[in-house]
């Protein structure tokens, strides 16, 4: 089965057995994106986040059939080492990672809150990635890059 | 190209570079071990014990460290990097490490414990200070100035004070060291250091916060398949039995490999894998050996102290407690584990996995009515669970859920009980009625609230009830009652006409004084019970086939199950049943004994066997003496075979503790009866 995609701002073709498959394996394993990462598979923890026509959207847990016709944007397309987004950039400058496995899922969750709410407080932030899970302990390096990004954005 | 690709890129060159280009390569010892056989074109070295193995500087004077430990998140890739630059003054910008290429890294051991930087940072500090060390040696020589009075910036090796330079790209750039890792080599003065020590930004995050980093599951090689291994569903469980039929029908399954007690599936894609995982068949043995959960804390508090450590010691608390203003300050940590053995056993299903299904669940559990036992992998898995009677419950969630939740279209919940007997499930068919109205309010009101589309968001969470609860009663759906009471005579009738008939048999002859006769013949004990069983095995079938017939005639009951299966173990609690009889009447003395044994054991059956009583609403020691009796699972067996339909596989739980019963009377038996002929 042939499934048209439009991610990154770029169509995409994919062929797959099952349209059930979660979108996460198109982007991982069929356009070789690997900034949404697999954590949990049970929409649990938020490393798969990716950005669905600009909703926050656990990729492990939805159909790759059902983003045919929107617009999918991975921590990819937000932007690259060398052009990073305004929120890639406030993670470095923040040195907001460990690991970095729930980094994709907290940039993109952010990304979304910052489309609805340019200037969040720093409530709206920790409450925007309550559902976003970090092991290593990165949380206020993580809250306060959200709120630095939210500052050069503006 | 990304960075961390190119570090790869650059590795791969290398590798290149070694295997075909050191050849045409004037090998150049700086140790003064001699020209080596550069002809043979030796690949790098990754011996531990030479400054080779960890360290190579190019021609354009840029130094390349190899690690055999791993960055697995921690950031030693940026510690490494600064150690091997700090030892060699060269800036941190012209150092590049590789980590964990076996073909290229010394093998410095596993990467765990917090020994990265202590064990493996120090190896590579070592073979950078002997190279150092060399390195001033070598320029010595070529300045034609003593070593003590040069100093090294940047790579570049100049007097202190002033003159001609030489930088380390002149000194080694692109040759061997050949010299052996020297512990002692004289380390760099910390008082000296530029590098390490100063918050250097890690060297991993501008790749990791743009999906550029190679995580381990990022890997991917040439004709790479992909697999799931199947866990076991307890501790110490084995695997007993498994089959990949439904695999099979799964586009790009591959296969299975077993061994021992470990099962993974194949599949050409990462999906086809993750499906078969949820299709492979397994039957995992039950280990016991947890302990008891109510007792737990008193379990933990036994268990053998093997090392009593004193970390530190201020002082006496026994003494301190004594002083007159002692502040005494005391508590006891556990961890809280729920339990109540009035729970239901429930089952999940969940297709949809999302906050919304964590918190009916949730919701479930609260209402005390329901434990889940687990998950059922699949509806065949969840069919069986229901059908065994492992779980009273099965909630189904479907795949949607959350989808059409949030959408305002009140998506359906389906629970199925296992309603054979109506009166112990229809509590908790009432709480789960009332749950669409509690369960999710707190996430329709929250942060998920704008998850849901704007105009159906408000609404959502006031309306009557934002998703639909499906009960489905299942094998009684109508709750008759007769339905579970008339298989349950069945047992009831069979108990009672098989222990009273044979157990007056023997009793009889004694008091007739015929047991004589028995003791003359040449019969064995065996031989004698035997041939007084059989002609009421044939009495047994013959009444069970009655009250089969007026069940289906006169109390419509279905028989959805097959006859050969009710009757086998029809014959098994006959033969069990007959063998009490026997018993009782070797130990009885005469028939009124024997009568009055009889009915020690029939009032319990009728009362403890779940026939008058729902056997999950009982205390625990009701259900414990319950289950010693053959009419429990016999009870349970009938009702599944009538009513569920179930075969073989259902019933043999329920078919070896009457078999078990069946032997132990025996044995008592036995006994007595040879004690009886003395």
């Amino acid at each position: 089965m042939k499934l048209a995609l439009n991610v990154n701002g770029k169509a995409a073709s994919i062929v797959v057995d099952d349209p059930e498959m979660p979108l996460l394996y198109a982007l991982r394993n069929d356009l070789g994106l690997h900034g949404p990462l697999f954590g949990c598979g049970l929409g649990q923890c938020g490393s798969c986040t990716v950005l669905v026509d600009g909703k926050a959207v656990r990729s492990c847990s939805v159909p790759v059939s059902s983003a045919v016709g929107r617009k999918v944007v991975t921590l990819e397309g937000l932007g690259t080492p060398a052009k990073p987004h305004p929120l890639q950039q406030a993670f470095i400058d923040e040195q907001a990672v460990q690991c970095g496995y729930c980094i994709n899922g907290m940039i993109m969750q952010a990304a979304a809150l910052l489309q609805t709410n340019s200037k969040p407080s720093e409530q709206q932030i920790r409450a925007a990635l309550a559902e976003n899970l970090c092991r290593c302990g990165t949380h206020l390096r993580i809250v306060r890059a959200v709120k630095r990004a939210s500052e050069a954005m503006t | 190209m990304t960075t961390h690709i190119s570090r790869q890129l650059a590795s791969e060159s290398r590798r290149k570079f070694l295997r075909t280009g050191s050849a045409l390569v004037v090998t150049f010892s700086i140790g003064g071990i001699g020209e080596a056989a550069a002809q043979a074109a030796p690949p790098k070295t990754v011996a531990a014990d030479q400054v080779d193995g960890f360290l190579a500087i190019d021609a354009k004077g840029n130094v390349t460290v190899y690690s055999g430990k791993v960055d697995l998140g921690t950031g030693v890739r940026t510690a490494l990097t600064q150690i091997a630059a700090e030892e060699l003054s060269v800036p941190l910008a012209r150092v590049t490490v590789i980590q964990g290429d076996t073909l290229l890294t010394p093998d410095q051991g596993i990467t765990f414990a917090s020994l990265s930087i202590q064990v493996g940072g120090m190896q590579i500090r070592q073979a950078a200070a002997t190279a150092r060390d060399a390195l001033l040696g070598q320029a010595a020589t070529t300045l034609g100035v003593a070593k003590d009075t040069l100093t090294i910036s940047k790579g570049t090796v100049a007097p202190k004070s002033g003159g001609k330079s030489v930088s380390y790209a002149q000194l080694v750039g692109g040759r061997d060291f050949q010299l052996k890792l020297d512990p002692k080599a004289p380390l760099k003065d910390p008082k000296d250091y530029t590098i390490v020590g100063q918050p250097i930004a890690r060297l991993d995050i501008p790749d990791k916060v743009t999906g550029r980093f190679t995580y381990m599951h990022d890997f991917k090689v040439k004709g790479m398949i992909h697999a799931r291994v199947i866990r076991p569903r307890a501790m110490k469980a084995t695997l007993q039995a498994w089959n990949d039929f439904d695999c099979r029908k799964i586009p790009g399954y591959i296969g299975a490999i077993r061994k021992g007690n470990y099962l993974a599936v194949l599949g050409r894609s990462e999906w086809a894998a993750i499906k078969a995982s949820k299709a492979v068949e397994t039957t995992w043995s039950d280990w016991q050996g947890l302990p008891d959960k109510a007792a737990l804390w008193e379990w933990l508090r036994k268990v053998r102290i093997n090392k009593d450590e004193e970390l530190q010691k201020i002082g006496n608390s026994a003494e301190t407690m004594k002083t007159p203003h002692a502040k005494i300050v005391s508590a006891s940590y556990n961890f809280a584990i729920h339990t109540d053995p009035k729970h239901l056993p429930t089952a999940a299903l969940i297709a949809d996995r999302s906050e919304f299904s964590r918190d009916i669940v949730a919701a479930l559990r609260n209402t005390d009515y329901f434990a889940f036992i687990g998950e059922a992998r699949d509806e065949a898995d969840a069919e069986r669970m229901l059908a065994t009677g492992e779980a009273q419950f099965v909630v189904t969630i479907p795949a949607d859920f959350s989808k059409r939740l949030v959408r305002g279209e009140r998506p359906a919940l389906l629970v199925e009980a296992d309603a054979t007997d109506p009166v112990a499930t229809g509590n908790a068919i009432a709480a789960v009625n009332q749950l669409a109205q509690t369960a999710l309010t707190r996430d329709l009101s929250g942060p998920l609230a704008s998850l849901a589309p704007p105009p159906a968001a408000t609404p959502l969470a006031s309306a009557p009830g934002a998703f639909e609860v499906r009960v489905h009663a299942r094998y009684n759906p109508e709750a008759v009652t007769q339905y579970n009471i008339v298989p349950g005579l069945l047992g009831v009738i069979l108990t009672m006409t098989m222990v009273m008939m044979t157990g007056l048999a023997i009793t009889r002859e004694r008091e007739r004084g015929t047991m004589e006769n028995l003791l003359a013949t040449p019969a064995t004990a065996l031989e004698v019970m035997t041939g007084k069983i059989v002609p009421y095995i044939l009495i047994g079938l013959v009444q069970v086939s009655i009250v089969l017939t007026l069940a289906q005639w006169l109390f419509r009951v279905p028989m959805l199950g097959s006859y050969s299966v009710l009757y086998l173990s029809v014959l098994l609690f006959i033969a069990a049943n007959l063998m009490l009889g026997l018993t009782i009447s070797s130990v009885a003395q005469n028939q009124l004994q024997a009568m009055q044994m009889t009915f020690f054991f029939f009032l319990p059956s009728i009362l403890l066997s779940g026939f008058m009583f729902p056997f999950r609403g009982m205390p625990d020691w009701a259900q414990y003496i319950g289950q010693a009796l053959p009419l429990t699972h016999f009870l349970r067996i009938v009702r599944g075979v009538l009513l569920k339909g179930n075969g073989w596989s259902e019933i043999v739980p329920e078919a070896w503790p009457i078999a078990l019963f069946m032997l132990a009377v025996i044995a008592i038996g036995l006994r007595f009866f040879r004690s009886t002929l003395d």
